[in-house]
Formats: C-alpha cells, structure tokens, sequence
C-alpha cells in the first residue's frame, strides 16, 4: 500500500520538482533584428559623452547580473539535492519546495538583460566608436 | 546482485568521465528581410543638427576576424577561437549582414557530473556558427544553469550568428 503510494507519488513529484526546485533559467531572448537602426535625435556633439554612457552603463548592468547570478549558484549544490531527495528518495517533500526562492532573482537577470539590450541598440543607433 | 555491481563499475566512471555533458542546437535563419544589411546607423542617420559639423568618423577596416576584439563596444571578454568571435556585445560600428539566430542547450549525463559552463556553450555556438559560414556570433546570452527536465544540470544560451560586409 505504501509502496504504492509512493510510486503514484513519484511521477508528480519529480514533475514538479523538475518544475519548481531550482529549475534552469532560460537565456533570454533575442532582440529583434534591425533594432539598433532607429533613427536618434542625439545630437552629433553630444553622441561620445552618451556613448561613453551607455558604455558605462552597460558594464555596471553586467556587474549586477554577475552577483545575482553568483547568489544563484550559491544555491545549486542544495537545489540539486532537495530536487533529488523529492523526486527519488522522497516525493512529498516536493511539496514544500514549490516555491522556487531564485525566482525573483532570475526575473531580476531578464530585467536587467533587456536593460543591456536597450543600451547595446542605442550604441548601436548612435554608432558609437568600438572601443 | 553480481551484474548489478558489474554494471554500476562500468556505468558509473563512464558517466562521469566519458560523456560528462550533450547538447542540442537549434537554428533559426534569418528571413529574408532581416538579411538586410546592418549598417553602422551614423551613416544613416536622417538629416543631424546642421549647427553641428560631423567630425570625420575613422574607419579602420581590417579584416573581418582580425578586427572582431576591437570591434565590441564594452569589454565583455569577447573571444575569437577558430576564426569566430563570440561577444556578448553588438559590433556597432563596422556592418554585417545576420545570418540566423543560435540557440544551445548543454546538459550535464548525471547528477555526478560537473554543471555545464558558459565556455561549453559558446564553444557549441562557434562550431554552429562557423557551420553557417558567419564571422561572429554577438549577442551572445546565457540562462542560469539549474535543474531540467532531462537533466540535473542544464545550461542555455543564445547569440546572433554574423558576417561582415
């Protein structure tokens, strides 16, 4: 009867632990093709100073996402070990690891990924030197 | 109980040396529209503020692959092995024509080996790129390795395959 119960369990469980604990981040997507020709109303004498700017802005965007994305890692080793322990050794502790705790933290990640983009397609529409 | 260990033996230092990680890469070409030239958009830019006199932009335009680290806009450790560059950033100022986009998937064999890197990723992005005949691969982005569905480990990431004019 136990033995049963837990097999019945076990598909759900691994499913949802899959789902939920520690699940893989999607790289997010693409930006359009072309995004970067839109015409800019920056004045010539003023495109360094943004394009430095935007540089700068860039770099720090992509420090930030590098300490989210350690903070993230920081928790793979028990991620991979609860997702085991639910799925294999005992489903119903999937339960109590629906909430996924990264998963602000990953939004964070996209939200500031599509800030980079924003920046790259500015550079880009303003031509800005390759330094 | 005697084949059992003889296969765990075998299974187990074959899983975590021989084939620690596979992957899947799915291309998406660009359509026809989208092959369009990316120019630099300076050039092209609608009628600038007369007052302004444009200073003269330099134009160094060494070869293609040669010129590829200089090319990037921020220094996000851009790499160019075997004749591709990968970039996280845009080429902004030197044109290209897109010839798809690349997406990779690298999953680790079991729970015991190591999670998959980025350097994994984009040496799967080069090999689908230089496939494709492109220079570059730029925009490249990345998930978050974490658990999938047919892998305790699995990391993604994306890029832009290029040629430049």
């Amino acid at each position: 009867m136990r033995s049963s119960l837990n097999r019945s369990l076990l598909v759900p469980a691994l499913a949802i632990a899959t789902a939920l604990t520690g699940c893989a981040r999607q790289a997010p997507s693409l930006p359009a093709v072309g995004g970067g020709l839109a015409l800019t109303t920056t004045p010539q004498a003023d495109r360094p100073a943004r394009c430095a700017a935007l540089r700068s802005r860039v770099v720090t965007l992509r420090g930030e996402m590098k300490v989210i994305e350690d903070v993230i890692a920081g928790r793979r080793t028990s991620d991979q070990v609860g997702g085991y322990m639910a799925s294999v050794l005992f489903p119903p502790l999937a339960l109590v690891m629906l909430a996924d705790p990264s998963a602000a933290r990953k939004r964070e990640l996209d939200l500031r990924q599509g800030q980079v983009d924003e920046a790259l397609a500015e550079q880009k529409s303003l031509a800005c030197a390759s330094v | 109980m005697r084949l059992s260990r003889k296969f765990w033996t075998i299974l187990l230092p074959l899983a975590v040396s021989a084939c620690a990680t596979w992957s899947t890469t799915t291309v998406k070409p660009a359509k026809a529209a989208e092959l369009a030239q990316e120019a630099p958009a300076a050039a092209a830019q609608a009628a600038p503020d007369p007052a302004t006199v444009p200073p003269p932009a330099p134009t160094a335009e060494p070869a293609p692959a040669a010129a590829a680290p200089a090319a990037t806009a921020t220094p996000a450790e851009p790499t160019i092995v075997d004749g591709v560059l990968v970039s996280e950033n845009d080429v902004t100022d030197k044109p290209y024509k897109v010839l798809g986009d690349i997406k990779v998937t690298v999953r680790k064999t079991t729970i015991f080996n190591a999670d998959p890197t980025r350097a994994q990723v984009d040496e799967k992005l080069r090999k689908q790129a230089k496939k494709m005949g492109a220079d570059a691969v730029l925009l490249v982005r990345y998930g978050t390795v974490g658990i999938g569905l047919t892998s305790w480990g699995v990391l993604d990431g994306q890029g832009r395959a290029v040629k430049f004019e």
